[in-house]
């Protein structure tokens, strides 16, 4: 079964075409230099609809996370066990991405690490975050 | 409704068989729970004037709250769907208070039900499917399904304050006791500390017990003005203040993942009142898990932020208690009513009839709803009159 994916719209279409590039693009805020996510047409912050697709550092650490120990999904049901985090990038910005290339058990609170991408479809390539160990 | 204090009441409630009711519609369980309602009152249809239903999630249905009114025969001056999921509840009563001050209707019936055991056993075809909103930025990140947002929000939790296993398990426990004094709980096996670490992991922190139920259940009440309801046949529950509170959409949003909105919407709630928190007698808290509660704790002010888990140890939450919490059994052992049967529980009690359950002397009740991932709170005081 085909995990799911998200719908492309011409709203969000450039973050997805970053991440087939390997480039985590996040929106920033033309006049109060705020970063969003999700995109967004106007800035929640000020209200402006000027906004840019900004390369981020695309480093960052590990706000909180799950465990899966049971699949919510089927197609997700050979990964069990798969953490997801709550990545908090430099910018400031959270993100919940699949931990990548770290056992579950050791995942910590705290932990820094650098975001990678996995390609599911010709579409999409999901970012993902690897926990430096 | 800064002025409506005392001048509407709960005259009415009703609840639907619970559990796994076979062959269930959600219209049919939320029929059933509205006539006894009714009935529990001492009103006939023609007596009620405005409604407020709830669309079920797996069938999401146009005009459902006039499919229902038409079903029972009321003839509404006004009516309209209201979903906020486990918010629902204690919207809709701000809704009808609203209404009745302004004049626009004078008995309002709330009432609403779910198959959702039923259903998810044997699914039927659908017209349409509800959009949640985490098909795009959540579930192909790998984020899916009801408990992984409360399970982020717990963990951080218990990384900022220490917050244990065992302190949540205390909270399933407590449940699970007032649930078996509870004949139409849904879960009413036995339930220690011991099983609850020994119960299979669901998403890491969370173990089964943690997770609330899935069921069939209707809810209903019938709320209106303290003139109307002096003449009823039973007690009157006064709603006595009311607040919300919408911090965020996404636990992404979330500023600090460790609180929720009843930091926010408690406070306005009890100005509306013109009581305080140590006035409180029980409290029927929202518990889509059992972090839900504990966090509620700490918003309201039950205990300063951090400690509730140490609030939740040695019973103080369970009948008997400091401050007994979600006496029928709540989501997590009663049934998951989207919050329905918080309030009529509530009534229950205010009115001295919660039978085994009661809580003695029960003079003011704390009430909350919550909706998405912490992302809307809602918080309602009733008193007895």
């Amino acid at each position: 079964m085909a995990k799911p994916l998200p719908i492309i719209t011409p709203e969000n279409a450039p973050f997805w075409e970053g991440c087939r590039n390997r480039q985590l693009l996040l929106q920033r805020c033309t006049a109060c230099a705020a970063w969003r996510y999700p995109p967004a047409p106007v800035c929640p912050r000020c209200a402006s609809t000027g906004a840019t697709w900004t390369p981020t550092s695309q480093t960052g650490q590990v706000y909180s996370f799950v465990i899966y120990r049971r699949a919510f999904h089927p197609a997700y049901a050979a990964e069990v066990p798969y953490a997801v985090a709550l990545v908090e990038l430099d910018e400031g910005v959270r993100l919940p991405l699949r931990i990548v290339d770290c056992p579950p058990e050791t995942l910590k609170i705290g932990a820094r690490g650098e975001i990678r991408f996995t390609r599911l479809t010709d579409e999409v390539t999901l970012p993902v975050f690897a926990p430096r160990l | 409704m800064a002025t409506a204090r005392g001048k509407y009441c709960i005259v009415g409630i009703g609840e639907s068989d619970l559990g796994q009711v076979p062959q269930s519609t959600s219209l049919g369980l939320t029929v059933q729970a509205a006539v006894r309602a009714l009935e529990d009152a001492g009103l006939t249809p023609p007596q009620v004037d405005g409604c407020l239903s709830k669309p079920p999630y797996q069938e999401p249905t146009f005009l459902f709250t006039d499919q229902l009114a038409a079903t029972l025969g009321l003839r509404l001056r006004y009516g309209h769907d209201l979903h906020a999921g486990g918010c629902t509840p204690v919207l809709a009563v701000a809704n009808a208070v609203r209404a009745l001050e302004a004049g626009l209707c004078h008995t309002m019936l709330i009432a609403f039900g779910e198959n959702m055991l039923t259903h998810s056993k044997t699914p039927r075809p659908t017209h349409g499917k509800l959009h949640w909103g985490y098909e795009d930025w959540e579930e192909p990140f790998g984020l899916v399904g009801p408990p992984a947002g409360y399970a982020l929000a717990a963990k951080r939790h218990m990384h900022c304050y220490g917050t244990t296993a065992e302190q949540l398990g205390a909270i399933a426990v407590a449940h699970r006791q007032h649930a078996i004094l509870n004949e139409g709980a849904q879960m009413r096996k036995p339930l220690t500390l011991d099983d609850y670490l020994r119960s299979p992991w669901i998403v890491e922190p969370f173990r089964l017990p943690d997770c609330s139920l899935v069921s069939d259940y209707g809810g209903a009440f019938v709320v209106t003005t303290a003139e109307r309801a002096a003449n009823l046949r039973q007690q009157p529950v006064a709603i006595l203040g009311y607040g919300e509170s919408h911090p965020h959409r996404y636990v992404l949003q979330a500023e600090d993942l460790t609180y929720c909105g009843a930091v926010e919407s408690g406070p306005a709630a009890f100005q509306m009142a013109g009581i305080a928190l140590h006035e409180i007698d029980f409290a029927e808290l929202y518990d889509s898990f059992t972090y839900t509660v504990l966090v509620q704790l700490e918003d309201y002010g039950f205990c300063a932020k951090g400690a509730g888990g140490t609030f939740v140890e040695d019973g103080r939450i369970a009948l008997g208690g400091a401050l007994p919490v979600n006496t029928h059994g709540g989501l997590l052992s009663q049934a998951h009513a989207d919050g329905i049967l918080h309030v009529t529980e509530a009534v229950k009690q205010l009115r001295g009839q919660a039978g085994l359950r009661q809580v003695a002397n029960a003079r003011i009740g704390l009430v909350s709803g919550g909706a998405g991932v912490l992302a809307v709170h809602a918080s309602l005081l009733l008193g007895a009159v």
